[in-house]
Formats: structure tokens, C-alpha cells, sequence
């Protein structure tokens, strides 16, 4: 018998033998993408999850002692209960605005006194999708892909974070690690594929730079289970199109690409060819690109899995058409929808 | 963050190790959810550094259950193993033995699980907990003797 061995306490552990293991390597892959590289951006919840899971792993001297940190639990229980104070910011819309169906809210809990930040991108790294922490509160943009637009506003509340080479792109998590609830991103299309699922039999044959031409493109493009009729709306004063799309409960059968971000984790090394449901492409997509992928196989984060819900805000600002997009990923519940449709609500354009 | 070399190092040991850990981590917190995030979080804290981390195995080992512990601690359950609320409870002959270890205190749930799933001698549980193998069998006897106690009782229940 080994030592420090008991045959009756051996076989009472038997039991786990019989315990199915969960395959856990999928929430290792998200949990290497959630973590923050800045600090200065964390917000409070995820600052404060980093101190429950006790991240004193760095001594990797066993013999050393484990070191309670009294200063970090602190400074995070002060951010906690920041993060719990906050105002509810009611967004005052056009009069004349006319509002889809599909925006149930008007409300969104932000912090009353920061001023509004900009989304400011980080150089593209290959092989890389990196998602930096944003602290609720008040965002914008400047320009969509290189081309200068009137300031778009957008306000967060906990959770989400933003793509760190393409800031427009914004993801909200939930309460678990990999409880990803869905995106919002702001884009300049210019190329729609024909059919989202096949995409790559080519793009779209009409002109996709007016409103009218991207919202017929986008609302007749193949391959959706479903594509709500385009309404008017009219943002601050910007009119355009909104309508909403459902991807198809089965997208294996689409296009496959080398490197699909949205299927990182499970993708890692880009070497398997993925199926990829895809709708349009950026003019700076050639920015990220990614090595031994082929040129045309990342494309801008116009990805859905299935069963995603998205809904667009096509928008003629100054000139420049914009697409305000929002997806939620399958099975959102009442409150995803109503956050998600709070902050859309939220998103303002200032008039030059 | 590691490169791809690192990911293949890592996902190896996580491949070969997984089911052992994760049983072990069971058996530490009695909560299938929080096993899982232990582990998962110990494993992408491995990639994250990289080479940094010269025996993977080991240091993962020692991380799992260290997050495993401030997960406890947060949730003022180190004495208490019953499951979290909204994770999948266990059922049958494994809720029952999860319960026996609920009487044992943390550390000496940190042994047992550590030698009858891991399988480490006291001097190994000693250095992945940062403690001395003579604690280690200290707290192993304390546990033998708590579990065969409690066992007894059952039975002539």
C-alpha cells in the first residue's frame, strides 16, 4: 500500500470515475483572449474577477509563500462599488424619428461625470484578436475605416470591450467567461458578397455607396433565414434604413476561409479551412490580413454564427454611408435584448 | 502572450492532464462550474507566459488550485462546497461523496483530492501547495480520520 494511503477513502473516490469531464479547452482559448493587455482600461467587474481568482500565480516558486494582497482587494472593492453608481442616461431622440421595431429602450446606465473617449485602434498584429476592456461610459469615433465623419457617440455600460486593431468593433460579455451576448460595430462597406453563406462566388454586382444601393444589397443578400422589410429612421437628424437580419440555424455548409476570427479559439493556428457566414467587406480589410491566409481571407468582422441576430442602422452621414450594426448571438435573453437595444438607442450624432 | 509553440506545449499537457485535474478540482470545490473555470483560467495563464512557464504540468497543477481557492474564498464557501447556484449539481453517489469532503476543511480537501486523483505523494502535495510533506500527512490523517468517521456513521445510519 502507498503511503498516506486509505483503501476505504480510495474507494469512496472511485466514484469520480464515473463523473463525465467537460472538454474545457474552448473556455482556455476565451479566456487568453479576454485577457486585458491595459490596465488603465479595465473595467471595475473584470478587475475586481481578476482579484477573486486570486492571479497570485506569478511565484512559481512552490516554497515560496502565498501573499494575500489587501491593497489590490481593496482599490478593487472601491472600483466595485464605483461601478454600481451610476445614472440612468435617457437619450433624446429627433421627434420626427421613426423608430424600428426593434428598439424596446431608451435607457442606459452610465457614470454621470466622465466626459466622452474615443475608440482608438492598435496596431494589427497577426494572428492576434485581442479585446481590450472598456469602462461603461461614453464612446466615439471620428471617422468609419480612414474616412472622416460627424462624431458618432455610443454608450456602454459594464462589460463590453472592443476589438484592439479595429476599435469600431465592440463585443458584450456576460457573466461568464465566455458568455459572449453579441456586438456592435460601426463599418463603410464596400463590397457585399451576393450570398452571405456562398460567399465566395463574388460580390454583389450593384452599387453599394448610396443608402438605398447597401440597404438593397444588404437586405436582399442570400443566404438569411430572415430579413425584416427596411424602415425609415432618421438619427439626429442623419436619415437612413433600419432592418434586421437572422442568420440560418446551419452554416456548415458555407464558404470556408483559412482564418476566420470569430472561430479563433477553436481555429487557432488557421491551417483547417472553416465555414464562414460572411455579409460584406471594408475598404481597409487589406489591413488584416493575416500571413498564409490568402488575401482575402480575414475581411472586415462582418462574421455571424448561427442563429445570430443582427440589426442595421444604415446611415447617410454627410455623404459617407454608414452601418450601424448590432448582433446578438442566439437565445438572447429579454435583458440582453433590451440592453442591446438601449445602447443602439444611445448612439448619437453630432452635427458638424 | 506565448507563441504558437507555446500553444502546442500547453494544449499537451492540457490534453493529458485534463481529466485528472478537473476530477481534482471536483473534488476541492465540489462545484463542476468552478472546476472548470480553475482549470481553464490555470491553462490560459500558462499560455499567456509563454516559455516563461518551464514545467507546464506542475505549474498548472499549483495554479488550478490556488484559483481554486480565491474562487472559494470569494464566494465564502472554503468551508461550505455546495454547489454554486445556476451550476449543474451532481447527482447520486457523487453528490453523497462530494458531501463527505464537505466536512473535511480546505486544506485537507486540497490533500486528498491531490493524492487519491492526482496521485502525488505527500512531499509532491507539499510543493504544489507550498507546504511540508509533514503537514501534508498531518492533514491527510486528519482526513482519513474525519471521512472513515463520517462513513461509519452512514453506514450504521
Amino acid at each position: 500500500m502507498r503511503e498516506d494511503f486509505d483503501s476505504v477513502v480510495a474507494d469512496r473516490f472511485k466514484v469520480l470515475d464515473d463523473v463525465p469531464v467537460p472538454d474545457t479547452w474552448s473556455r482556455v482559448q476565451f479566456k487568453v483572449l479576454d485577457h486585458m493587455p491595459n490596465p488603465d482600461t479595465r473595467s471595475p467587474v473584470q478587475f475586481t474577477e481578476e482579484v477573486v481568482n486570486m492571479i497570485d500565480v506569478e511565484t512559481t516558486d512552490p516554497t515560496e509563500p502565498r501573499q494575500k494582497r489587501p491593497t489590490r482587494v481593496l482599490v478593487a472593492g472601491i472600483l466595485a462599488a464605483a461601478a454600481v453608481v451610476g445614472v440612468v442616461f435617457v437619450v433624446i431622440r429627433d421627434a420626427d424619428d421613426v423608430t424600428p421595431a426593434d428598439e424596446p429602450s431608451t435607457t442606459v446606465a452610465v457614470p454621470p461625470t466622465t466626459p466622452p473617449r474615443a475608440l482608438l485602434s492598435q496596431p494589427f498584429e497577426p494572428h492576434t484578436t485581442e479585446f481590450i476592456a472598456l469602462a461603461p461610459g461614453t464612446y466615439f469615433v471620428d471617422d468609419i475605416d480612414g474616412t472622416p465623419t460627424a462624431r458618432i457617440l455610443v454608450t456602454i455600460g459594464d462589460g463590453w470591450s472592443n476589438l484592439s486593431y479595429n476599435a469600431r468593433v465592440l463585443r458584450k460579455i456576460g457573466k461568464n467567461c465566455c458568455d459572449v451576448t453579441g456586438s456592435i460595430a460601426f463599418s463603410r462597406p464596400v463590397r457585399v458578397f451576393s450570398d452571405a453563406c456562398h460567399w465566395s462566388d463574388g460580390y454583389y454586382p450593384g452599387p453599394v455607396a448610396t443608402v438605398d444601393g447597401l440597404v438593397t444589397a444588404l437586405s436582399e443578400q442570400r443566404g438569411w433565414a430572415d430579413v425584416t422589410a427596411p424602415s425609415d429612421i432618421s438619427v439626429d437628424g442623419y436619415a437612413g434604413k433600419a432592418f434586421q437580419r437572422t442568420a440560418p440555424a446551419v452554416t456548415s455548409d458555407c464558404s470556408t476561409m483559412g482564418y476566420n476570427p470569430r472561430r479563433r479559439p477553436v481555429n487557432w493556428h488557421g491551417v483547417e479551412p472553416l465555414p464562414a457566414f460572411r455579409s460584406w467587406e471594408n475598404e481597409d480589410d487589406d489591413r488584416f490580413v493575416h500571413p498564409g491566409t490568402g488575401p482575402d481571407q480575414l475581411g472586415s468582422w462582418s462574421f455571424y454564427e448561427a442563429g445570430e441576430i443582427e440589426t442595421l442602422w444604415v446611415l447617410d452621414v454627410d455623404g459617407t454611408v454608414v452601418v450601424i450594426n448590432t448582433t446578438l448571438f442566439p437565445g438572447p435573453s429579454a435583458a440582453d435584448r433590451a440592453e442591446f437595444a438601449a445602447v443602439l438607442d444611445s448612439i448619437r450624432i453630432e452635427r458638424e | 502572450m506565448g507563441d504558437m509553440g507555446d500553444q502546442d506545449r500547453v494544449e499537451t499537457v492540457y490534453r493529458s492532464l485534463h481529466p485528472c485535474l478537473w476530477r481534482s478540482l471536483l473534488s476541492y470545490t465540489g462545484d463542476a462550474e468552478l472546476a472548470s473555470d480553475a482549470e481553464a483560467e490555470a491553462f490560459a495563464q500558462a499560455l499567456k507566459r509563454g516559455d516563461a512557464v518551464d514545467d507546464v504540468a506542475a505549474w498548472v497543477w499549483r495554479s488550478a488550485f490556488r484559483i481554486a481557492s480565491g474562487l472559494l474564498a470569494a464566494r465564502s464557501l472554503s468551508n461550505d462546497v455546495r454547489p454554486a447556484e445556476g451550476s449543474m449539481p451532481p447527482t447520486g453517489s457523487v453528490a453523497e461523496f462530494l458531501g463527505l469532503l464537505a466536512d473535511l476543511s480546505p486544506q485537507q480537501r486540497a490533500c486528498v483530492a491531490l493524492r487519491y486523483v492526482g496521485e502525488y505523494t505527500s512531499p509532491e502535495i507539499g510543493e504544489l501547495l507550498g507546504t511540508s510533506a509533514g503537514t501534508v500527512r498531518v492533514q491527510l490523517h486528519r482526513a482519513h480520520a474525519t471521512l472513515r468517521h463520517t462513513i461509519k456513521e452512514a453506514e450504521h445510519a
